[in-house]
């Protein structure tokens, strides 16, 4: 039985009563996971000179489906400059990450990590959360949580990275 | 409902309430004159991915001398599937968030019993052990029954005591578990019975029995989260913004629990319609966490042709919602107690089904079974909290094998 406990400590890897403060900072973790629905993986250690955009995700969590607009937004605006987008799901059901995905529709990659492997390595503390990562493969800015107001400021620190070379 | 089980002992729970409902899976009561061999096979299944369980049942039964009868019963569940594990919210509706069963639970039942025949009725008691990796429960069962006037009266009581162990565990991988500390712990039950099954005339008898159980200890759910909206001014959930570990807490519930259970049946035999019955019942349940609940069941048992036997059934049951229950929570609660387990919640439901058996040469008995049964939020009496999320059906095949030597 894969607990709960489990999985809510992996999507929160934190403890209990830890209040939201930034994650590491640092090498951006390896943590190969499968292309939702597909056969082949995508890690967040493996964007070779992009600028990613590496985002925790679940269906049951409101404010991700909010950012989901957005990422696609992010996507069509700065891909052509070099941002990756990864959209790691942490749902142990696949079924739900497709009903969600139907309702909101993503133009970015999905990874799949029903076992929540990826969010103890990043250190995830909050759903949703975003890991701004630079060309050079370093955790630069994290995201906690998401609302509309978010937009502005995410959107400057991706054009400053792209901007780095 | 039989007592509520926890976790993945729901399969427990799911098996030992789906087995309760009479009609449904041929109990296997082995108490004959002839050595017996009794098999079942059931298929429970849910919809939307839920749970599945496959239960494989066994009973080897023996008088020994004109008055002993021993017993040996086997049971084991595998179950698959998804189960709803807490609540999140998006645009203010709560939506379901849902954790996988591993490939293979699987839980063992072993029981052994004896019975001793004497003039005015019969004394039985039974001994058992059910484990699963993350559930063991040690039981114990003693009856008695009496007949009085002219046997035309039978009294009924009974006491039975279950010592169990709940523990959320984590796999450890090669069929090994290791119990996570602070989810789980020890429960003990207590149950007692009182009947009496009254002959009103040569067609005719009505049953009522009166069962309480007392249940302390670890009563909750160590696999269950709730979400609390707001826990306090010092730490923030905010689901319209972010989810935080502050966000959701242990399903927590009272350590002690009292159940009343009432059960009226009146059967009534139809000579002139080829031998068929009717069997009534109505089930009343209340307990301490204010959950009360009313069961309706009829059946019909119609011999058809050449020793097949048609019993189809129907029931509706409704329930109301345990005091600490909600989908979610938007205040901390004083007393500390949530659960978001949807056995805790205000609901109805409906079922039916058929069983169709024959018995070979006075020595094979084969039975199959069908049931369905729709759980509606909406459908109780009593419209307490609740959420469409936990509506699903389920249904129910058995087929089952009896030989006497």
């Amino acid at each position: 039985m894969i607990t709960t406990r489990r999985l809510i400590a992996s999507i929160f890897a934190a403890a209990l009563g830890a209040t939201a403060q930034a994650a590491t900072e640092g090498p951006v973790p390896s943590c190969p996971a499968t292309a939702l629905g597909q056969s082949h993986t995508l890690d967040p250690a493996q964007l070779k000179g992009k600028v990613g955009y590496i985002d925790f995700w679940a269906s049951w969590c409101g404010p991700c489906a909010q950012s989901f607009p957005f990422m696609n937004e992010l996507h069509r605006e700065f891909q052509a400059q070099g941002l990756e987008i990864i959209a790691l799901n942490l749902d142990e059901e696949a079924q739900d990450a497709q009903d969600f995905l139907k309702k909101y529709p993503a133009s970015f990659p999905i990874a799949s990590d029903p076992q929540g492997k990826c969010p103890q390595k990043f250190d995830v503390k909050a759903m949703p959360t975003s890991f701004l990562v630079d060309r050079q493969g370093k955790i630069r800015h994290v995201h906690m949580g998401f609302r509309d107001g978010d937009k502005a400021a995410i959107k400057q620190q991706v054009q400053a990275l792209l901007n780095e070379r | 409902m039989a007592a509520t089980k926890t976790g993945p002992a729901r399969l427990a729970a799911f098996t030992a309430a789906a087995l309760a409902l009479p009609g449904m899976v041929p109990r296997v009561q082995a108490e004959g004159l002839d050595p017996e061999i009794d098999t079942a096979f059931s298929r429970y299944e849910e919809s939307d991915g839920r749970m599945r369980v496959d239960v494989y049942q066994a009973v080897a039964a023996s008088p020994v001398g004109d008055r002993w009868n021993i017993k040996a019963n086997g049971v084991k569940d595998v179950v698959s599937g998804a189960s709803p594990v807490a609540y999140g919210l998006s645009r203010g509706q709560p939506v379901q968030i849902r954790s996988r069963a591993s490939i293979r639970d699987v839980r063992d039942e072993v029981d052994l019993g004896a019975s001793y025949a004497f003039d005015q009725g019969t004394l039985s008691v039974d001994v058992g052990r059910s484990s699963e990796n993350d559930y063991t429960s040690d039981f114990f069962n003693l009856d008695g029954r009496w007949d009085i006037n002219d046997k035309l009266t039978t009294l009924a009581a009974g006491f039975g005591f279950a010592s169990d162990q709940v523990w959320a565990v984590t796999n450890a991988g090669k069929g090994q578990h290791q119990r996570i500390p602070g989810s789980g712990g020890d429960k003990s039950t207590f149950q007692s019975l009182l009947g009496i099954t009254q002959v009103l005339d040569k067609n005719s008898l009505l049953q009522a029995n009166l069962t309480y159980t007392h249940g302390e200890g670890y009563l909750a759910d160590p696999y269950k989260y709730a979400l609390v909206v707001d826990p306090s001014p010092a730490v923030v959930c905010d689901p319209e913004y972010a989810y935080t570990l502050s966000c959701y807490t242990l399903d927590s519930r009272p350590s002690n629990r009292d159940q009343f259970n009432l059960l009226l049946r009146y059967v009534r035999d139809f000579p002139e319609l080829n031998a068929a019955a009717l069997h009534f019942d109505y089930r009343f349940y209340a307990d301490t966490w204010d959950i009360s609940a009313h069961t309706f069941e009829a059946a019909w048992h119609q011999p058809v042709y050449a020793g097949w036997v048609l019993v189809p059934h129907v029931r509706y049951y409704s329930q109301s919602a345990a005091e600490f229950y909600q989908p979610y929570f938007q205040t901390a609660r004083s007393d500390g107690h949530y659960s978001t387990d949807y056995r805790m919640a205000d609901f109805g439901a409906v079922g039916g089904g058929a069983q169709l058996h024959k018995e070979f040469l006075d020595r094979l008995r084969v039975a199959a079974a069908v049931d369905f049964y729709k759980r509606e939020q909406g459908m109780g009496m009593q419209q307490g909290p609740g959420t469409a999320l936990d509506n699903f059906t389920y249904s129910v095949f058995t087929v089952s094998l009896n030989l006497k030597f």
